[in-house]
């Protein structure tokens, strides 16, 4: 049965008349469907889940109408709005108003005016459901991003919604947690029957289970179909979403493979061993190997020691690096292992106890003042709007210098030249990013510090970002990178470290670094490791396969 | 009528007076609690109206915005004794208006004391802070004078060395000092005076230096979202 | 935080108590009441906390001696004239009024700090919910709120300092100017962020309807019978004050009325009442350690 119908919708913000942030849009979705909604940022996605929930659509010019039950939605009373359209938003922290985990479960209830009696049943039910009951009673302020957002997603499945729409939840979570999200959202779907329409970058978790995959471009849509039909529409059309596509998609098609595509690793590495029924020719790739001896490092740590406080826990125990001039060096491991705390001790910000520190040479003590930041080090941090204080982007820039000439080299760069005039907070996340690239390297720094540098991003921005990563390196500038997102790292990087439980644990190029690693690895690694030695990435799996196939 | 409204007159003619005339009649150190009491009395309708009339969720939670900047605030500081809460309670009169300012200011203070502990002095900073961002709400319903730093500053001075810390100071006389008289009054003025001077010198130059971003950051929120248009 | 046994009552138990307390305090000022009323709340605080009490004890002395010297400077009242300064005199009577003042004083800090301990900003908040539901949700947004701005605070004076404008600056002044650039960066993540907060709340249908409260709190059996007798010992208490039994002058002339067997069950009321919280905070104790004596 249909349970939302959108007909002909178009609709444009008021400051843009000209431009149409949705465009003729035609959607019916059936009751308990799993859509998932891709596209570009800026794509329209976000306009288009607002306009399903009335209270937070947009203001702006609108033609089309949207149906709910076959009803028009604006003519939905405000108590069944609120109950039955749940709408899960992207950053775990805002939507949280209160500060008990207990009240926020209650919110939605309390709004709606339930009775005491129901509304405990109901919120026992939710915390039960989600698991929640062990930090029913803690602050807000100790949960991690991913306990957050679960919240959040059962504050609104306490009021029992029929639809569910999320708008990128998993976006500022670490890779585990957001598959963690992913998976009571099918759960959700799968067990209540409830219909759910979700954005999301991160197609590889979603992309297998989803009943419809819908993509946008510049308002319309211009795929509608199951997720196995998808891939092939945006290759013909030679469509750039097509990048976005799980890493299995992304190789079959680009091996000019036909018949059914693989959406996981488990039907690629089938594909792949009906391919390679005998044992390929070449099935590894020249790699350069890690120099052993580095003789100019950028960065030099030696047992290095760290802990916040006298009585606590010590964060860094005994972290050796060593990092070669003019390389892209990247930290990957799990989520509140000490990253970025590293990060912040090469900074001199956590001061470490122990052990030594040498940038370009000299020891970091002997670094007074200022002297240690300018033309030295900078650092980008995890959000990258710690670094705005301005009113627009160019007052950002001239903050941190007033030479005109560099400041139109970075913005050169950073590809921020449309941006400068606008407000720093209406930016996307990737602009709003590349902002704060601009800043950090007005610093001059010889060594870059990113934090974190991908969360958020979609597939294009990270291509992107690479590119300017590359550029960056070109120039002679050696970056440290600390992340989760071993795809990028695999791609990006020329060293990739582990880092655990406070210490480096094996440093390689990435090649080496991924194939050996069963489980903490690439995707396109995960799915050629029975066939192929030590190909890690979609480039590197294609490259074999086509040189086996003799194309 | 509304029931925000009645319970209003309910406050000002009957529980005003039962207190007063209470008051007057019991032994002893009374003026301790009846002190205490017409405070809290004379916050009460304040609150009620704001109970009674209907609050947009986000205007609630600018309010709530603004009241944890004016608590948390000062950990952003490292300087000792230099506190931001005055100027932004002062900016949030401004910039909202009379009502939201004095909301900020009386939830500052209560809320700040679950921090550093709360006692009977609580009420007495509820108002004076409130007070105080009601009383620049007045003073700068005139927007073009919020352009100018140095009235911004000398207002903010004003209100912290001449209504807010003697406010607090004159507390001090009916909580801690065993006799209410001129001297008392006196003492607890001069006493009190120079970190009144001194906390009014930081909100000046906070006012000074800061006031005029901070106004334009909540004009752009106001103008973005449509908060709080009368 | 610990939990402590009075604490486990409702907060209006709680409420109760203490409001009494604070008002029975400050308006007896019998020295025999005063003394049974510093017992109490020595006793209590102690027991909440054993570690921090010493110092805090000999602050409140210092306090009390303080209060009690300075008195008869202020106040010059009475008979019995100790010695003249500033040409003024310095009464007895006033110095023992200032004492007795002073130990008031320092007993209404005793029990604030013991009110601190016990009713945490939960109950607090539970107690606004139910007549100001409004200024109860501001305030629970504002306890969410305060932790996350600290740590944005520290965020930004992070990011600031990796790219060479940190706190730690050369002079004082530009410290300070560096402070109020993170305090301005801070107010605009706030104020936009807090957008996202407010769509959170109308998605979850806030302001449709008037809003009921999940209770966290409920009444038990315990709490009633607790209830009864404090109102009835407050009841007693009350009527030994307003008949004069507790009343006690100092100033012009020492002037407090005797405790003799017809007016004995008012201060024995008093003493129940201080006494309860400490009752319960041992046989709490007192019935954990049997049952682990059992095990």
């Amino acid at each position: 049965m249909e349970h939302i119908r959108i007909q002909n919708l178009t609709f444009s913000y008021p400051q843009s008349k000209d431009t149409k942030s949705l465009d003729n849009v035609s959607i019916n979705i059936d009751r308990g469907e799993y859509v998932v909604l891709c596209g570009k940022s800026g794509s329209g996605k976000t306009t288009l889940l607002r306009h399903l929930k009335t209270v937070l659509a947009p203001h702006g010019i609108k033609q089309g109408y949207i149906y709910y039950n076959g009803k028009p939605i604006d003519e939905m009373g405000d108590e069944e709005q609120a109950g039955k359209i749940g709408y899960v938003m992207q950053n775990p922290d805002d939507q949280i108003v209160t500060d008990k985990v207990w009240h926020e479960l209650a919110f939605g209830l309390e709004s709606l005016g339930c009775e005491q009696k129901i509304m405990r049943t109901k919120v026992a039910e939710m915390a039960c459901y989600f698991g929640i009951q062990n930090w029913f009673h803690s602050d807000v302020s100790t949960l991690s991003g991913g306990q957050k957002q679960l919240l959040n997603l059962a504050s609104i499945m306490a009021m029992q919604p029929e639809i569910l729409i999320l708008d990128e939840p998993t976006s500022q979570l670490d890779p585990i947690a957001a598959s963690d999200f992913l998976d009571t959202i099918r759960k959700i779907n799968v067990e209540l029957g409830t219909t759910i329409i979700i954005t999301e970058h991160r197609l590889e978790d979603i992309f297998p289970y989803a009943d419809r995959a819908i993509v946008m471009e510049g308002g319309k849509v211009i795929a509608d179909d199951a997720p196995c039909n998808i891939p092939k529409k945006l290759y013909d059309a030679n469509n750039h979403m097509f990048n976005a596509m799980p890493t299995p998609v992304k190789i079959f098609y680009n091996t000019d493979s036909k018949g059914e595509t693989p959406l996981t690793v488990r039907e690629g590495r089938r594909w792949l061993s009906r391919e390679f029924e005998t044992k390929p020719k070449f099935n590894s790739i020249d790699v350069d190997n890690m120099e052993d001896e580095v003789s100019n490092p950028a960065l030099l740590l030696k047992e290095l020691w760290f802990r916040y406080e006298k009585d606590s826990q010590d964060i860094l125990r005994g972290v050796d690096m060593c990092v070669p001039e003019g390389s892209l060096y990247a930290i990957v491991g799990g989520n509140g292992t000490g990253k970025s705390t590293l990060l912040k001790s090469i900074c001199n910000i956590c001061k470490s106890y122990r052990g030594k520190i040498k940038v370009f040479g000299k020891k970091l003590d002997k670094y007074k003042g200022c002297e240690l930041f300018s033309n030295c080090i900078s650092m980008l941090p995890q959000d990258p709007v710690s670094l705005f204080v301005k009113k627009s982007v160019r007052e950002e820039l001239f903050e941190m210098t007033k030479d005109e000439k560099r400041i139109s080299d970075i913005i050169e760069i950073c590809q921020i030249n449309e941006l400068l005039e606008k407000h720093p907070y209406d930016l996307s996340g990737g602009e709003q990013q590349r902002t704060a690239l601009a800043k950090v390297l007005l610093n001059n720094p010889r060594l870059l510090l990113l934090d974190e540098p991908t969360k958020g991003m979609d597939s294009f921005f990270k291509d992107e970002f690479g590119g300017i990563l590359k550029d960056l390196k070109d120039r002679g500038i050696t970056i440290v990178m600390v992340s989760h997102d071993v795809e990028f790292c695999a791609k990006n990087a020329d060293y990739v470290s582990m880092f655990f439980d406070g210490q480096i644990l094996t440093t390689n190029t990435p090649n080496n670094f991924f194939s050996n690693n069963c489980f903490y690895t690439t995707v396109a690694s995960r799915m050629s490791k029975h066939i192929f030695s030590n190909a890690v990435t979609v480039e590197d799996v294609v490259y074999l396969y086509n040189k086996n196939k003799g194309a | 009528m509304k029931k925000s409204n009645f319970m209003i007159l309910i406050v000002f003619l009957a529980l005003l007076p039962i207190t007063l005339y209470v008051g007057m009649h019991i032994s002893g150190r009374g003026y301790y609690i009846t002190g205490t009491a017409i405070i809290v009395e004379l916050m009460l309708p304040f609150f009620m109206r704001f109970e009674g009339r209907k609050v947009e969720a986000r205007e609630l939670v600018v309010v709530a915005v603004l009241c944890a900047l004016a608590v948390g605030g000062r950990v952003v500081i490292p300087v000792p004794n230099f506190k931001a809460a005055f100027a932004i309670i002062i900016i949030s009169g401004i910039s909202f208006g009379p009502e939201t300012g004095y909301m900020v200011g009386a939830i500052t203070a209560l809320v700040s004391n679950f921090f550093y502990g709360q006692g009977p002095y609580t009420p007495w900073q509820m108002m004076a802070y409130g007070a105080g961002g009601m009383l620049t709400g007045f003073i700068f319903l005139n927007k073009r004078m919020r352009k100018e730093s140095w009235l911004l500053a000398l207002v903010g001075f004003v209100i912290v060395v001449a209504w807010i810390g003697p406010l607090l100071d004159s507390s001090q006389v009916f909580l801690m000092m065993p006799e209410v008289n001129k001297i008392t009054f006196a003492a607890a003025l001069v006493s009190g005076f120079p970190i009144n001077v001194s906390q009014g010198i930081c909100t000046a130059f906070i006012l000074y230096f800061f006031g005029n971003p901070l106004l334009d950051k909540l004009e752009r929120i106001k103008l973005k979202y449509g908060i709080m248009e009368e | 935080m610990k939990q402590y046994a009075f604490a486990g009552y409702h907060p209006v138990v709680n409420l109760i108590f203490f409001l009494s307390i604070f008002c029975f305090s400050v308006l007896i000022q019998h020295p025999v009441y005063l003394v049974a009323n510093g017992l109490g709340s020595v006793i209590y605080c102690f027991m909440l906390e054993k570690k921090r009490f010493l110092s805090k004890a000999i602050k409140l002395f210092y306090l009390l001696l303080f209060l009690t010297l300075i008195n008869p400077l202020l106040n010059t009242r009475g008979d019995s004239v100790l010695f003249r300064i500033f040409g003024r005199p310095y009464t007895l009577e006033a110095l023992v009024y200032g004492f007795v003042v002073g130990c008031i004083f320092v007993v209404v800090l005793m029990w604030l700090d013991c009110y601190n301990q016990i009713f945490a900003r939960d109950k607090f908040v539970f107690l606004f919910s139910s007549f100001m539901p409004t200024i109860a949700l501001i305030l629970s947004m504002i306890f969410r709120l305060i932790p996350s701005f600290q740590d944005k605070a520290g965020q930004i004076a992070g990011a600031r300092t990796a790219i060479g404008k940190g706190l730690e600056a050369s002079s004082k002044k530009d410290s300070i100017k560096q402070a109020t650039i993170v305090l301005g960066a801070l107010v605009s993540w706030a104020l936009e962020n807090s957008v996202v907060t407010g769509d959170s709340m109308k998605a979850r249908g806030y302001g449709i309807k008037k809003r009921s409260t999940f209770k966290m709190y409920h009444m038990t059996f315990r709490d009633w019978l607790l209830i009864i007798a404090m109102c009835l010992l407050i009841w007693i208490v009350t009527v030994s004050i307003v008949t004069g039994n507790a009343r006690a002058e100092f100033v012009p002339k020492i002037d407090i009325a005797v405790i003799d067997e017809s007016n004995i069950l008012g201060f024995i009321a008093y003493c129940v009442l201080l006494a309860i919280p400490i009752l319960i905070h041992i046989k709490e104790k007192v019935s954990w350690s049997i049952s682990e004596y059992k095990i």
